[in-house]
């Protein structure tokens, strides 16, 4: 049986030395699984295999003379903690800091008087306002913008205020539409936004890493592309935790969009590793395989609306074999 | 008792330092020799590990775990050490075991030899992996550390590590099966 759904958490079984009642289930499926025992008994040979390796020990002399080394390489550095040092530094250093603040805080006094003092001699003075370039003349202007006549309305005529203006005359820039607005904020986010999802990316949404919303965010042919991109690296993943477990790439691809584009992102709590992926369900804290009718299946992952404390352990346990593998 | 020692050493008593490397010397050196297989080489970081949490003392707050940072020190330094050194353990550095655990006293001679041999490749597997997967699995299985403590230790997640020890094992157990194979191959 060299798919076992239980296989995969024979580690955790093996390194929680079996307690805990998590484990029931799995300790009933040993009984029966010839597979799961041999694997259990090949991990636990490795372990024991890896305690019988001695490591050399140095001699006596070695540890006794080891604090004196250390502090003499300490003392030959001259080092000395940073926490000695910011005390020994702290009556001048905080003198130093309180005088920066306090020019700091002259300059910005200073600034504001000129520019204060700048201002109401132009308010004072009417004649410099039509000296100056125009401010209104300046801000692009179209003609066929709706926003026009409401601008027209609220300012008086430019030209008429302040005379020809080379901006006015010059060449008209058009407006974006509704700038300022959410709306254009909105626009300008999106055409900011880089053309290619980066595959790590990618894969993050894939496995539900951050929940299905970019997934969700970024649909579309694009989307499609990028998901037949990843299926190979997808089916050496399962290759990889199954060598008897064979599956289309198409179908893989096929299964993956099918999630992203009919489910909903939220509630992608967990984990699923069902049949096709040849291992179980495990529960969240990562110590109990789960019966299939407490889990949801879905395109890769599950909602289990139960413990969400370990989910994001979990879920990165098994995405970072994934990631490994597409090195 | 850690902390009481920290703040000491923080507040410039070098004794109360000397008592947390007299403490934990043995457990970083061991971690370094582990990561290296070379005593010169694990000596040097152990040492250094401890130079660099003295320098760093400033930076550590109350309610940090001494055990874990210094652990994360020595991890550091050591995966630093094998990728700028692009460290290959020389045939001479992988002599065969000379001597048997005292855990395998009692077997008769072939489950002796047998179990030098499984050590022997598991260590020589061991020095093949990569320092990630490997310090994950050394302080999982010769530090008996929890997930949790690993993830502090490596700065890393929970998953992460429990996918670095998964792999680290996997490999070592393909070591363990392609050795009995060549075994049965040569015997038979």
């Amino acid at each position: 049986m060299a798919d076992c759904r239980y296989k995969k958490i024979l580690q955790f079984y093996l390194d929680s030395s079996g307690a805990g009642p998590h484990f029931k289930d799995l300790e009933e499926h040993l009984k029966t699984c010839p597979e799961c025992q041999l694997q259990l008994a090949e991990l636990e040979e490795l372990n024991s295999a890896a305690l019988d390796i001695i490591d050399e020990a140095p001699e006596k002399e070695y540890w006794d003379s080891f604090p004196v080394r250390v502090r003499n390489r300490i003392t030959a550095r001259s080092i000395e903690p940073a926490e000695i040092v910011r005390k020994r530094r702290a009556p001048w250093y905080s003198a130093f800091r309180m005088a920066s603040v306090l020019v700091a805080l002259m300059f910005i006094a200073a600034y504001s008087i000129l520019v204060l003092r700048r201002g109401t001699s132009t308010l004072d003075n009417p004649a410099s306002i039509a000296d100056r370039p125009s401010i209104i003349s300046e801000q692009p202007v179209s003609s066929g913008s709706p926003l026009i006549p409401a601008v027209a309305a609220a300012q008086p005529d430019a030209r008429a205020v302040n005379g020809p203006s080379s901006s006015v005359d010059g060449p008209v820039i058009r407006p974006v539409a509704g700038v300022g607005t959410d709306e254009s904020r909105g626009r300008h986010r999106r055409a900011e936004r880089p053309e290619a999802v980066p595959m790590n990316i990618m894969i993050k949404d894939l496995a539900g890493q951050l929940r299905g919303v970019r997934g969700a965010e970024i649909n579309g042919p694009r989307l499609e592309t990028e998901i037949r991109s990843y299926a190979p690296v997808f089916t050496s993943y399962l290759a990889d935790i199954d060598p008897s477990f064979h599956m289309k790439e198409s179908f893989i691809s096929q299964r993956l969009l099918s999630g992203l584009n009919n489910r909903p992102r939220n509630g992608f709590h967990g984990l699923y590793q069902g049949s096709y992926y040849g291992y179980g369900s495990l529960s969240l804290d990562g110590s109990r395989v789960l019966p299939t009718n407490e889990t949801q299946s879905t395109w890769g992952y599950t909602s289990i609306s139960t413990d969400t404390s370990k989910s994001a352990e979990i879920r990165q346990y098994f995405l970072e074999l994934e990631l490994m593998e597409s090195k | 008792m850690d902390q009481e020692l920290v703040n000491k050493a923080q507040n410039g008593d070098s004794r109360a330092f000397e008592k947390l490397v007299e403490k934990y010397m043995k457990r970083i050196y061991y971690l370094a020799y582990r990561m290296t297989r070379n005593h010169d080489s694990a000596d040097e970081l152990a040492q250094e590990s401890f130079v660099k949490a003295y320098q760093a003392l400033g930076s550590f707050k109350p309610g940090y775990n001494f055990y874990t940072w210094i652990y994360r020190i020595c991890v550091n330094l050591s995966i630093n050490f094998l990728k700028k050194e692009r460290h290959t353990v020389s045939a001479d550095q992988l002599r065969e075991i000379d001597l048997l655990p005292e855990t395998t006293a009692g077997l008769d001679q072939l489950e002796r030899m047998i179990a030098s041999e499984q050590a022997s490749i598991v260590r020589k597997a061991l020095d093949t992996l990569p320092p990630d997967q490997r310090s994950a699995f050394i302080l999982k299985t010769y530090d008996n550390m929890s997930y949790d403590q690993i993830a502090e230790v490596m700065e890393c997640s929970m998953g992460t590590v429990m996918s670095r020890i998964f792999r680290a094992r996997q490999k070592l157990k393909n070591a363990l099966k392609a050795a009995e194979a060549e075994r049965d191959k040569s015997d038979g």
